[in-house]
């Protein structure tokens, strides 16, 4: 019997064309930091002088561990942002008193430290970056002060801007920009008081007055997406302030603030459309969910779902790019868990949870 | 895409294009052999996403086969196997029984093969990490004799799990092959 030897020819060739064709590949789909159908956060773990990565997936936001997570760091990274290029992330080291830059690969997720660290102050443990990713803002906290550095689109290396480090008034525990970049807020939790400083190409002015004074133990910032309010989670007093923002920075209590939060409120945020805010409170290890009053800025507890139980001790809430869901950190669980939005009613629902081998201070995510 | 990639991509399509322009000799193609090694340039799609990867890695290796037939459907192969790429390697072994069928003049096996896979994997340049583990495959192909001593593989498709750093890839596995053969298991045809 003979072979047909048409079929065989077709056969290679529809074999050939198979290979040519896969040759997109090669290494995973690679793309900016999120990758097609996912994006990445990146998470602080102190005690493992490292940072934990995730992928998360954009339709079900279930987490991946990215392989050889963690990732080592410097001593103690306390706080981590990512550019807004989704090349690089920036870590605070509490211990080593210097910034880490990492880079991104896009493929795998994984962070490769860049040496060397930049130098801090003493005890950096907060970090802000502008939304255009052009300055860089550590705070120290034993120092009082602010590390300002100004970043090079392409290597992503920080310069620091001349005068850095610049006092913001003693122990800083929180810090926001307002979304113009023109105020930076800084919570002084000793001194029951919010510090502002003006920003100029980096360099950064205390506004007279500083600091305001708001309800004891301040320790979460959140300033409005209009950026004439800031939202203020008094630890010590659980309870939400709100301050009125002039032109030239100085803060006033919006009437009808503070308003009773959770117990020990220590983080506060927004949800995307800024219609509502949540302030998540440590020691009743809940969320408290409120609805903003349109003219006064007055939060409004919700009338239904105004607490959502979370894992034990919440310290953090981020907003997730796809504005579906927060990120709240639980220290005593060592757990991160996704809260779903709805965005109608601003009710939150526990979504997917993953867990990390030591607690997580500080979470920040590509776009 | 590294050098690597497009190189062993050359050298299927080159190896393709050989066996294309073989002139099947006339024999009794259906004869399945007693003994038969083979090798076969090989592609995975490797599912990396279990790995935190932003999508699957294409692998570019080979496998090496040895097969001993019992009867004319039935026999036992076992293979090893390695294919590469950016930030992982997989290599292993695996056997197996193999079941024939004869038809357009060649015949169409399917196998059922059980190993161990070692996957490699480096994300971080110097710092990588092995792990090794349970693996399986389930496919089949096609193959078409070329003569009394050599057969090819136009295509030969798998369904390949591995498992590695607790997590289970669900990979697909396309390879082409050379066959060289001993003897022959020829069915049992009744003349009437």
């Amino acid at each position: 019997m003979m072979i047909r030897t048409k079929p065989v020819s077709l056969l290679l060739m529809c074999v050939s064309l198979v290979f040519l064709l896969s040759c997109g590949g090669g290494g995973g789909n690679g793309g900016s930091g999120g990758g097609s159908g996912s994006h990445l956060a990146y998470a602080a773990i102190p005690t493992d002088n490292g940072i934990a990565a995730f992928r998360i997936s954009n339709s079900s936001g279930a987490f991946t561990t990215i392989f050889g997570s963690p990732f080592p760091g410097g001593s103690s990274p306390a706080s981590v942002v990512v550019h807004p290029g989704n090349k690089f992330v920036y870590a605070a080291n509490q211990s080593g008193n210097d910034i880490s830059l990492f880079t991104i690969d896009s493929s795998t997720g994984a962070l490769v430290e860049k040496a060397p660290r930049t130098p801090a102050d003493v005890s950096p443990t907060l970090l802000v970056m502008d939304s255009g990713g052009s300055f860089l803002f550590a705070a120290n906290q034993s120092s009082g002060t602010i590390s300002a550095y100004s970043i090079d689109a392409g290597s992503g290396a920080l310069t620091a801007i001349p005068g850095s480090p610049f006092p913001c008034g003693p122990t800083p525990v929180a810090m926001a920009l307002a979304p113009s970049g023109n105020f930076l807020f800084v919570a002084n939790a000793n001194l029951a008081g919010v510090s502002v400083l003006t920003v100029n190409s980096g360099v950064l002015h205390l506004v007279t007055g500083s600091p305001f004074p708001v309800g004891h133990g301040p320790l979460g910032l959140a300033v409005a997406p209009s950026g004439n309010l800031l939202y203020v989670a008094n630890s010590f007093d659980s309870t939400l302030s709100v301050m009125s923002v002039a032109s030239t920075g100085a803060l006033s209590l919006v009437p009808g603030t503070p308003v009773t939060a959770g117990t020990t409120p220590v983080a506060v945020a927004f949800d995307s459309t800024g219609a509502y805010v949540y302030t998540a409170n440590e020691d009743s290890s809940n969320i408290s969910a409120f609805s903003i009053n349109s003219t006064t800025g007055v939060p409004i507890a919700l009338t239904t779902n105004a607490t959502v139980s979370v894992s034990t001790n919440p310290i953090f809430l981020t907003l997730d790019p796809s504005g579906k869901y927060f990120l709240v950190s639980s220290q005593g669980t060592k757990t991160i868990t996704e809260m779903k939005i709805d965005s109608t009613t601003g009710t939150l629902t526990s979504s997917n949870t993953t867990t990390t081998d030591q607690p997580v201070t500080s979470i920040a995510v590509t776009k | 895409m590294t050098s690597k990639s497009v190189g062993l991509r050359v050298a299927v399509v080159l190896l393709l294009v050989v066996l294309a322009g073989f002139r099947p000799l006339s024999c009794r193609a259906q004869a399945v052999p007693r003994l038969s090694v083979s090798v076969s340039p090989s592609w995975v799609r490797f599912d990396s996403k279990t790995l935190g990867f932003s999508g699957d890695t294409d692998l570019f290796g080979g496998t090496g086969a040895a097969t001993f037939n019992v009867t004319h459907w039935f026999g036992g192969t076992a293979q090893v196997f390695a294919d590469y790429g950016d930030h992982v390697h997989l290599k292993g072994w695996m056997a197996g029984p193999q079941f024939y069928h004869e038809k357009w003049g060649g015949y169409i096996f399917g196998h059922a093969l059980f190993g161990k896979g070692q996957t490699r994997v480096e994300t971080v340049v110097g710092n990588h990490q092995t792990d090794n583990a349970k693996a399986y495959a389930l496919g089949g192909g096609v193959e078409f004799p070329l003569g009394t001593r050599f057969s090819v593989r136009p295509i030969e498709a798998d369904y390949l799990n591995t498992t590695a750093f607790s997590n289970s890839q669900r990979n697909i596995r396309i390879s082409v092959g050379l066959v060289y053969r001993w003897g022959a298991l020829k069915k049992h045809v009744e003349i009437p």
